[in-house]
């Protein structure tokens, strides 16, 4: 697909190397000439400096051959008015990022007017993300698919729990039976798992099954699985706000703590229910004073990501409250991971990675049934929603007896609507949505799970 | 410095090479030169040998910075000419080495400089090779393999920028194996225009081949002892056109095939080369028009001649050693502007002189309005400080390598006239000066060790100087061991990791 991305902050340039590497041809497109030469430095995508709604630099770009725009500048205004020139310039896709909060109410009426494909608001994204983990604090992670009854939730196993040094065939049996395991991740290197693997202790496992199984399973497993009701969330930002809304709908007791005050002001009148603490949250004395160690989790939302990695880390040692971190560097992931934080958030990310989901589904249009993809375990491992078209070559043969490639799992069916947990004697039929995990890359239709030729007997893993 | 990364690239040059000297080997089947044959065919083995072994492991790290870009350009184009002068060497048409490099050099890097003193001793085998060598070299073999190899990663572009030339080189579309495939087709497809022409002005087949392949990589090796003598007026204007057309940049070709017309027609490097042509035809006609026995005529040769030392070609239909002092030094001048950037030709390039020339003029308006702001502005875009300040060291280190090859060469004790244009000749890719090594005759005077200077200065000027330099430059190397060993633990590691936690 021919792409054009306007602005390259964390999301453009993020947007810029992942959308190159699964070989579309991009043209980025920024005022400042030097974030240009660095985004073409690095990835195969050409540059243009200068603003996107110079009508110079608009006909430059391409833009009538273009399949789809995505404005991505600080400026909200500039993201929604260039959608508008791009779509008279011939580009009938255009996807707008609108960070402002006043505009959160009028976001549809946008879409609707400017004829835009998509709105992104990357913390109202961020908010909905730790809303989910919120409320099921065992998880570290929830990926929902494009159906919203099947999800797949991350979390790790607690040494000396019931699950450490059980092999997964007995799961089903002696824990729960309602979810599927999926993915266990061993210091960083991801297994799909057979019946004979044994499950360890700091393991993070993913599980796929409905919310009430989930929740069922965690139960079981000896994990958390009562939704917060005390939080603590700390810095009064646009995620706060959003997040302290979805909250109070749920009646959650939410506490925050912000240094200046100003924004406290700002965030008091917004939501008069809510308890704002101006304080600085790297005081143990006001922290405590305020019932830290009493809340069921913390939520550290700080513009300054060490300090949200050390308040997480000290609510989580002091306590164990399930802490949600909010990392803005993409760089540090990796070392950030190591050091046993609960969940993280990086609302950059989030948004790069909603955006290229919603890409590959405009590019399933053109031939590929990919509906939705997660990476999961540090992009070992696909999660992809296929949609199953009439004639596919799965349709009808019981599960044990398709002859799957190594390391593909069927993960989840669901089909009107209701998610099933597949057996060996389930079908695909036509119309469900099927989700499939595995270790390889660049499946595109639903019969690349397939092995070449085709054996007799199942190579996939057999459920009883 | 990423060497397995290098040695890869290099590998797939030499496997590159091997398919190029499959050509001539073909050519000399045609006219039953078996011996000559069976050495192309025995060279080609030899450079898919070692082609083989320096790809038979795919460097896991395949990044290629700037540095590993120049560096494995500069290789490359060493090792090219090393293999490519070996069938010389084997036929016997040459017999010393440096003559044979020398040769080689000069055919891959568009010059056209020969030391063959006589033609007529040539196969048509290596006749062709000689040309061949043009044509590869023009478009460059690195570029030739973006187009053929799968790549997905950014770095690649590092290759291009190394060998195309140009202050700023840019993609035509987003991707840089796409950009490559582009501008392949666009050679070929002009080069087999040209093909065609010439066959039906009646040239005869050998001939137009290789002064097609010779006039598209902008080289300018001939292959008759007589020169252009043999050929009729119209065979020679359509080369002199064509050459002509090979010194504009490719960008304004893809321009014009996209139809983008008005954007092509406006990009000040095209127009300006154009008038440097125009105004330099019309003084020179002025002043040698005694010499030609019609005016038509004079501004044929002119023309002719102008075209070639301009795109830095070297065909030649007349002696212009035999000029006006006024011709001959304006012929001079024009070897040092050189072809578009972004074309085959060489030289220093018409965008940089474009450049260099505003940035006078907005100095000299400084000096009106101490506390005027303004950008040089190229096809009404403004220029980051950096092309324009890099454009400034080329220039200064494009002098001080002409005046250091020069010295190295006055050691033969040649006069100054022989001296200077050899070097501008070399350095410029052009391929005749003026004196001793006139267009009537060749460079075979100079001792060996002129030759490796002038050898030098030919790879200086194809590739634009620093990627051939940064080969000299101690600090481009330090750090590779330190990375080696640094890989070496890595891969202990993973192993065994992958040994214990092994799942069970």
């Amino acid at each position: 697909m021919q792409i054009v991305i306007a602005g390259l902050g964390k999301v453009g340039s993020y947007l810029a190397g992942e959308l190159s590497m699964e070989g579309h041809d991009l043209m980025v497109v920024d005022t400042k000439p030097e974030k240009v030469r660095n985004v073409t430095g690095q990835f195969d995508v050409m540059g243009l400096s200068g603003s996107i709604v110079d009508s110079q630099t608009l006909q430059e770009t391409g833009m009538e051959n273009a399949d789809l725009f995505i404005a991505v500048t600080t400026n909200d205004e500039i993201n929604l008015l260039s959608c508008l020139l791009a779509k008279k310039a011939g580009c009938s896709r255009t996807i707008a990022r609108v960070r402002n909060p006043e505009y959160a109410e009028s976001l549809d009426y946008f879409k609707e007017q400017l004829g835009l494909e998509m709105i992104l608001n990357p913390e109202m994204l961020a908010a909905q993300e730790i809303e989910r983990v919120l409320s099921l604090p065992g998880a570290i992670d929830v990926d929902v698919f494009s159906s919203d009854n099947g999800q797949i939730y991350k979390f790790r196993i607690q040494p000396g729990s019931v699950l450490d040094g059980m092999p997964v065939k007995n799961v089903p049996s002696r824990v729960h039976n309602d979810v599927l395991i999926c993915v266990d991740e061993r210091n960083g290197q991801a297994h799909i798992p057979d019946g004979e693997f044994e499950l360890q202790g700091k393991d993070l496992l993913y599980i796929a099954g409905s919310r009430k199984g989930a929740e069922e399973f965690f139960r079981k497993a000896g994990i958390r699985n009562e939704p917060a009701r005390q939080v603590m969330i700390v810095g009064a930002g646009k995620i706060a706000h959003y997040l302290v809304s979805l909250l109070e709908a749920q009646a959650v007791d939410v506490t925050v703590i912000e240094r200046d005050l100003e924004s406290c002001e700002r965030f008091s009148v917004l939501h008069p229910n809510t308890v704002v603490i101006q304080a600085d949250a790297c005081e143990q004395r006001a922290m405590e004073e305020e019932g830290l160690l009493d809340m069921d989790a913390l939520v550290s939302l700080t513009g300054f990501d060490e300090e949200n990695v050390f308040l997480s880390l000290y609510a989580s040692k002091k306590a164990g409250l399930k802490t949600v971190t909010k990392v803005n560097r993409i760089f540090f992931n990796e070392v950030i991971q190591e050091m046993d934080l609960d969940s993280l958030i990086n609302s950059k990310k989030l948004t790069a990675e909603y955006i290229i989901r919603h890409v590959r589904a405009i590019n399933n249009s053109f031939g590929s049934n990919v509906e939705t993809i997660h990476k999961l375990a540090n992009d070992q491992v696909e999660a992809v929603e296929f949609h199953i078209c009439a004639g596919a070559p799965v349709i009808g043969i019981p599960l044990k007896d398709l002859p799957l490639k190594s390391g593909v799992l069927i993960a989840l069916i669901t089909r009107a609507g209701e998610t099933i947990l597949p057996r060996g004697s389930d079908v695909m039929q036509e119309g469900d949505s099927v989700v499939v995990i595995t270790n390889r890359s660049g499946f595109m239709d639903i019969s690349d799970v397939l092995s070449s030729k085709a054996r007799g007997s199942r190579t996939g893993r057999s459920r009883s | 410095m990423n060497l397995r990364a290098i040695g890869y690239i290099l590998g797939q040059v030499c496997k590159a090479e091997a398919a190029f000297l499959l050509l001539p080997m073909i050519c000399a089947l045609c006219y039953s030169e078996s011996r000559i044959a069976l050495i192309y065919f025995l060279c080609a083995l030899l450079s898919l040998t070692i082609g083989f072994f320096l790809t038979l492991k795919k460097p896991e790290n395949g990044r290629i910075r700037p540095r590993e870009g120049m560096i494995a350009t500069a290789l490359a184009w060493i090792l090219m000419s090393v293999i490519g002068c070996l069938p010389f060497l084997m036929a016997g048409e040459i017999a010393s080495p440096i003559d044979a490099f020398f040769e080689t050099v000069s055919g891959f890097t568009t010059t056209g400089s020969t030391i063959i003193e006589d033609l007529g001793t040539i196969s048509y085998g290596s006749l062709f090779w000689r040309s061949f060598t043009h044509w590869i070299g023009g478009m460059g073999v690195l570029v030739f393999l973006l187009a053929l190899l799968p790549s997905t990663s950014a770095s690649f572009m590092n290759l291009m920028i190394a060998e195309s030339p140009g202050p700023d080189v840019s993609k035509l579309v987003p991707k840089v194996r796409d950009t490559a495939k582009y501008l392949y087709l666009m050679y070929i497809g002009l080069t087999l225009i040209e093909i065609v022409l010439l066959l039906f002005a009646g040239m005869p087949l050998f001939d137009t081949l290789t002064l097609s392949m010779g006039t598209a990589g902008t080289g300018g090796f001939s292959v008759r002892a007589s020169g252009f003598a043999d050929y009729t007026m119209l065979q020679q204007a359509i080369i002199a056109i064509f050459m002509m057309l090979f010194g504009i940049n490719f960008s304004f070709y893809f321009l014009i095939l996209t139809r983008k017309w008005k954007q092509a027609f406006h990009m000040e490097e095209v127009l300006t080369y154009l008038a440097i042509i125009l105004a330099t035809v019309t003084i020179i006609v002025l002043s040698i028009n005694t010499f030609f026995p019609s005016i038509l005529e004079a501004i044929h040769h002119v023309f002719f001649t102008v075209s070639s030392i301009i795109t830095t070609t070297g065909y030649a239909t007349v002696d212009f050693n035999l000029w006006s002092p006024l011709a001959k030094t304006l012929l001079v001048m024009i070897m040092f502007v050189g072809a578009c950037a972004g074309s085959t030709g060489g030289g220093i390039k018409v965008s940089r002189f474009n450049v260099m020339f505003k940035g006078i003029g907005k100095e000299i308006r400084m000096l009106v309005h101490p506390g005027r702001v303004s950008k040089v502005r190229m096809d009404g875009k403004p220029i980051a400080h950096e092309t324009v300040r890099s454009i400034n060291v080329f220039l200064s280190i494009y002098l001080l390598v002409f005046v250091g090859c020069l010295l190295l060469i006055t050691i033969d004790g040649k006069d100054l006239e022989t001296n200077f244009t050899a070097v501008a000749a070399t350095l410029n890719n052009i391929g005749p000066g003026l004196g001793e090594v006139g267009p009537m005759s060749t460079f075979a005077g100079f001792s060996g060790f002129s030759k490796l200077v002038l050898s030098f200065a030919m790879l200086a000027g194809r590739l634009e100087l620093l990627p051939i330099l940064l080969l000299f430059v101690p600090g481009m190397w330090r750090g590779t061991r330190r990375e080696a060993r640094r890989r070496l633990q890595d891969e202990r590691q993973s192993r065994s990791r992958h040994h214990h936690k092994k799942p069970a």
